[in-house]
């Protein structure tokens, strides 16, 4: 099981958990209809097995005084018609079938196993001809190939359950061949290639661990259809001879004398019915648990509650612009998601954004700052657990704040545009993209199909993709990446939004390609009036495209102002931390800055300064209380610093300035994690 | 094919790749043709001396994870010698025998990826103790806590699983493992991309100081050319398939001369706001590109279709490495134009 837990908003880094086998009990623990049908099968495993402890009856032979006996205290199920115990053949039948079973998926597991790992590591000729050979196999009804092998060697459930075996063993052939094939292409294979790792190695240490889990449900769910195979054979004849009971031949008997007596077929069926159940529950059970665990940071949808008055708002930050009327503005703003043993946590905590008319506001932090998390939660698409508070959303005039789903859903794509990072796994390969790009405009707005097509031609003029009647037709696979963003920002402004939210929208791409699209949005920004969020981590494209800056660390807003001026001259050491990470296309000179340490998971942030541990002049102040947002009175910047006000920071320049007397002379360089 | 730029003497080489070729199979155009041929390496030449870092940049499909591939012997080429470590590649027979595995190592971009996700960080570091030597197992463990402390881990992080750590944490066991056989030469296949700027520079600098300490040399294939400059001694740009330029990388990343390696630079975006920026000519994308009356070839330059500089030699013949001045060659039938404007020019050479 190869879980894990993006990296967007929770490290699970640190802390000392001890990873292994607790983990995986506690999480067998809290699925816990696996716990309730593991127990169910454990129980009739445990009375078959143990039958004649239970049960002081033989199973084949009885009294005919008790034939057809109903059910009473002697014959708890009642008696067949030879005055046998029904329970005692039920205990002793379910001996037979999971027998059978466990030679059946043994055999599938022994044959299909090493084979699906040989030739699907090896490939090739040996392949090509082994797959054949298998769906040859596979074709034929497993019914008839039992019927001719018994007529070849001789009657006998052993005989017919290896056969049943040998057919499982193609399906967990091809299961575990293309899971090898997959596997095959793992980096992890290639490390270990370049360890010398040999074959061997890999396929049956690694490659067979890693993908045990789908083997592991597979065998479980064969082995439910194999206790049905069995019943099946029996039932026909081809099964266990009489007087042997199986669940199968009980049927058969019961079906001879069923207008006698009815009850018979009961105990039988039930028996088959809740075993297999009850395998097939386990086997779903096992898939959730070895499936990858739901990850903060994912999409979904969310509405956003409005925040009960409980935190005090801090107060309103300045207006970089304040001559341009407010697109959106977004007040005490908080996600937090449940974590396992610590409740509620807060991964971006009471975060205030304003953006204006044809503004392009760069949000900036590293992996982990919550800068991803607050801009999709704004727009409700947040992954369920998630919670979203905020004191206000407005976007203009309008509060979105507390809206319901079908609302936001209004919004969204209409008022405000949404681009993301990776161009081509957000558009449906199967369809055009013009068809993709028409549907989104006539989901919001009352258009023909002809006008749609005419408009959406015209958005893909408009965003510079060549040729637009022609590419109208193509499927996605057929654009760059480059050229699949445009399709998404074309996409994206299709209602003619108020607001553009882009999501590292040009970190998957070159940079020659990046250059042309933040050319785009900033053209969009100054033709249109578009107020842009630009999401990045990437202060080059900040500096590029951005009117102002927003810096976030640890789920905080830490810094706020325009970009010009911030980049001069910072006020929160962190953003200066950042600029100086930044390599330049400049000569070298010694080893490279960077900020010691690494971003706090969300349960591990301090109640003072979030950035304090990795800060080069941190005081203790700094560690004692939460720190506001604090504007700091010249053209609407602000900082999250006990000493915003007297550090002097030198920004992008080269030349380091004198900070002041007795602290280092710029942010750290440390290199331990 | 004449020889690349060599900054030191043939016996200092730890690496030289000879007009290297690789090509995939592709699909087929119809159910009936043969299969097509993707050219992913076309007649690359690379030389890297004992203790230097030689940096592979490019753009995505330019081929750089394809030669780093072909030196690993992950994947065999076409044509062309390849000489690591002392070992000729040519010479192996299928895959490459342990002791080039223990002379070549390789550390790759996503390190959650090239970590198996289901052995901890002891396990990790054993394995190729085990694969490599014949120690007991508390040699090697002593061995696995010395690797950790090499690249700036402790002993807490023996039994975390790689999903448990931080990009930087995972990068650094992936180094240690690396460092386990005590190889000559690493392949870096974009190591620090897939981190965060702050971290980013934590782990080139602490490749460095394992490259000072142990004279280890590096192939390092990324795609940020300015942090290309700090992390290597010298620097080769590739397009699809080809080298356009290699020298020094001051020189390449400072003064590019190739048309190619120019609009490259010009597009990486600095992290200075444009206000700031000391005045530059206008830039003129989109000028018309000269008609030269031909089209592009196969056999032609690849970036025939974007060169501001093209003549007719370019559509038909890729043209050989000339030198240039301060260091290193460019491939550029128009060398002589591409010469004449200085790192300031760039823009207006391009638009001219």
């Amino acid at each position: 099981m190869s879980e894990t837990i993006s990296g967007t908003a929770q490290s699970p880094a640190g802390r000392g958990r001890r990873p292994g086998s607790g983990r995986l009990v506690g999480r067998v623990l809290r699925q816990r209809a696996l716990v309730a049908w593991g127990a169910i099968v454990g129980v009739i495993v445990l009375a078959v097995t143990f039958a004649a402890l239970l049960s002081p009856y033989d199973p084949n032979t009885g009294t005919l005084a008790d034939s057809f006996a109903p059910p009473s205290w002697e014959h708890w199920l009642g008696a067949d018609r030879n005055g046998r115990d029904v329970l005692t053949r039920l205990l002793y039948g379910g001996q037979v079938a999971l027998l059978a079973a466990v030679e059946a998926v043994g055999i599938a597991m022994a044959v299909g196993v090493p084979a699906g790992l040989v030739i699907g590591y090896v490939g090739g000729w040996l392949d090509r001809i082994l797959m054949r050979l298998v769906d040859g196999v596979m074709s034929v009804p497993f019914l008839v190939l039992a019927i001719a092998v018994i007529a070849a060697v001789g009657r006998g459930l052993p005989n017919a359950m290896a056969v049943v075996g040998l057919v499982y063993a193609m399906s967990v052939l091809r299961l575990v061949r293309g899971e090898v094939l997959a596997a095959r292409e793992e980096l992890y294979v290639d490390g270990l290639r370049v360890s010398g790792a040999g074959a061997r190695r890999i396929l049956f240490r690694h490659i067979l661990a890693n993908i045990a889990p789908p083997i592991i449900v597979q065998a479980t769910l064969m082995f439910a259809t194999a206790i049905i195979a069995e019943a099946t054979l029996s039932y026909l004849g081809l099964g266990v001879t009489q007087p042997t009971a199986s669940w199968g031949s009980m049927l058969a008997e019961a079906q001879a004398t069923i207008r006698q007596n009815f009850f018979l077929a009961v105990p039988p069926g039930m028996a088959i019915f809740i075993t297999v159940l009850g395998i097939n529950q386990i086997g779903e059970g096992m898939r959730d648990l070895f499936s990858r665990e739901i990850t903060v940071g994912r999409l979904g949808l969310n509405v956003v509650r409005r925040a009960e008055p409980e935190r005090a708002v801090s107060e309103p930050v300045p207006s970089a612009l304040p001559e341009r009327p407010v697109a959106l503005e977004v007040r005490n703003l908080s996600v937090s998601f449940p974590q396992h043993g610590h409740g509620r946590v807060e991964v971006v905590r009471g975060v205030d954004l304003r953006l204006h008319r044809g503004e392009l506001l760069c949000l900036v932090g590293e992996s982990g700052s919550g800068k991803s998390v607050t801009a999709m939660s704004m727009l409700g698409l947040v992954a369920h657990p998630g919670l979203v508070t905020a004191s206000s959303i407005r976007l203009a005039d309008q509060e979105i704040s507390g809206l319901d789903f079908a609302a936001m859903r209004a919004i969204r794509g209409n008022r405000i545009g949404v681009v993301f990072q990776d161009p081509l796994g957000s558009l449906n390969p199967t369809f055009t993209v013009g068809n993709q790009v028409c549907e989104a405009i006539r989901e919001h707005r009352d258009v023909s199909r002809r006008q749609a097509r005419a408009l959406a031609i015209d958005l893909f003029d408009r965003v510079g993709i060549p040729n637009p009647a022609q590419r109208f037709h193509d499927y996605p696979f057929q654009f760059s990446g480059g050229m699949a963003q445009r399709v998404m920002i074309a996409m994206a402004l299709s209602c003619d939004p108020e607001v553009l939210v882009a999501d590292e929208p040009t970190t998957a791409l070159d940079v020659t390609v990046q250059k042309q699209i933040l050319r785009l949005l900033s053209d969009l920004r100054d033709e249109r009036g578009l107020a842009i969020l630009l999401i990045t981590h990437d202060l080059g494209v900040v500096a590029e495209v951005a009117d102002t800056v927003a810096t976030m660390y640890a789920g905080q807003l830490v810094e706020y102002g325009p970009v010009a001026e911030v980049f001069a001259q910072p006020r929160h050491p962190y953003t200066q931390g950042l600029l100086d990470s930044v390599p330049r296309n400049e000569a070298s000179n010694g080893p490279l800055a960077s900020i010691r340490g690494v971003v706090p998971a969300p349960v591990d942030w301090p109640i003072g300064c979030h950035f304090a541990d990795r800060c080069d002049f941190v005081e203790e102040p700094c560690r004692h209380s939460p720190v506001p947002l604090t504007g700091l009175g010249e053209s609407g910047r602000a900082a999250r610093c006990v000493r915003a006000g007297e550090l002097r920071l030198h920004g992008i320049s080269r030349d380091r300035l004198d900070t002041h007397a007795g602290v280092p002379s710029a942010a750290g360089s440390g290199t331990t994690p | 094919m004449t020889a690349a730029h060599r900054p030191t003497a043939p016996d200092d080489d730890v690496l030289t790749v000879e007009d290297l070729w690789v090509t995939f199979k592709g699909g087929r155009r119809r159910p009936w043709s043969a299969r097509t041929l993707v050219p992913a390496v076309s007649g690359a030449s690379l030389f890297l001396a004992q203790g230097r870092t030689l940096g592979l940049v490019g753009e995505s499909g330019s081929g750089k994870t394809t030669l780093g591939r072909a030196v690993l012997r992950l994947i065999t080429p076409d044509r062309g010698a390849i000489t690591a470590a002392g070992f000729q590649l040519d010479r192996f027979r299928g895959g490459a025998p342990l002791e080039y595995r223990r002379a070549v190592q390789a550390v790759f971009q996503d390190p959650l990826g090239s970590l198996d996700p289901l052995m901890e960080v002891r396990q990790i570091l054993d394995e190729p103790l085990r694969i490599h030597f014949d120690l007991d197992s508390r040699q090697r463990q002593a061995r696995v806590r010395e690797l950790l402390e090499m690249v700036g881990l402790s002993a807490a992080h023996l039994t975390r699983y790689p999903y448990e750590l931080s990009g930087g944490q995972r990068q650094r066991v992936a180094i240690a493992k690396a460092l386990a056989v005590d190889p000559r030469l690493i392949v870096l296949d974009e190591p620090v991309s897939a981190l965060d700027v702050s971290v980013q520079s934590q782990i080139v600098n602490l490749l460095d100081d394992i490259r000072r300490d142990r004279g280890i040399s590096y192939l390092f294939i990324a795609h940020d050319l300015a942090l290309v400059r700090h992390a290597c001694h010298d620097v080769a740009v590739m397009y699809r398939g080809r080298i356009m330029e290699s020298g020094p990388a001051d020189r390449v990343c400072g003064a590019p001369r190739h048309p190619y390696t120019r609009l490259l630079f010009d597009a990486v975006p600095e992290p200075v706001p444009r206000a700031m920026r000391p005045p530059r000519p206008a830039r003129r994308f989109d000028a018309p590109l000269p008609d030269v009356g031909t089209g592009p070839t196969p056999a032609g330059c690849p970036f025939f279709h974007r060169c501001p500089l093209r003549t007719q030699a370019c559509a038909t013949a890729f043209p050989a490495p000339t030198a240039v001045p301060g260091g290193g060659q460019i491939a550029c039938f128009a060398a002589d134009r591409a010469l004449a404007g200085g790192p300031s020019s760039t823009v207006s050479a391009l638009s001219r």
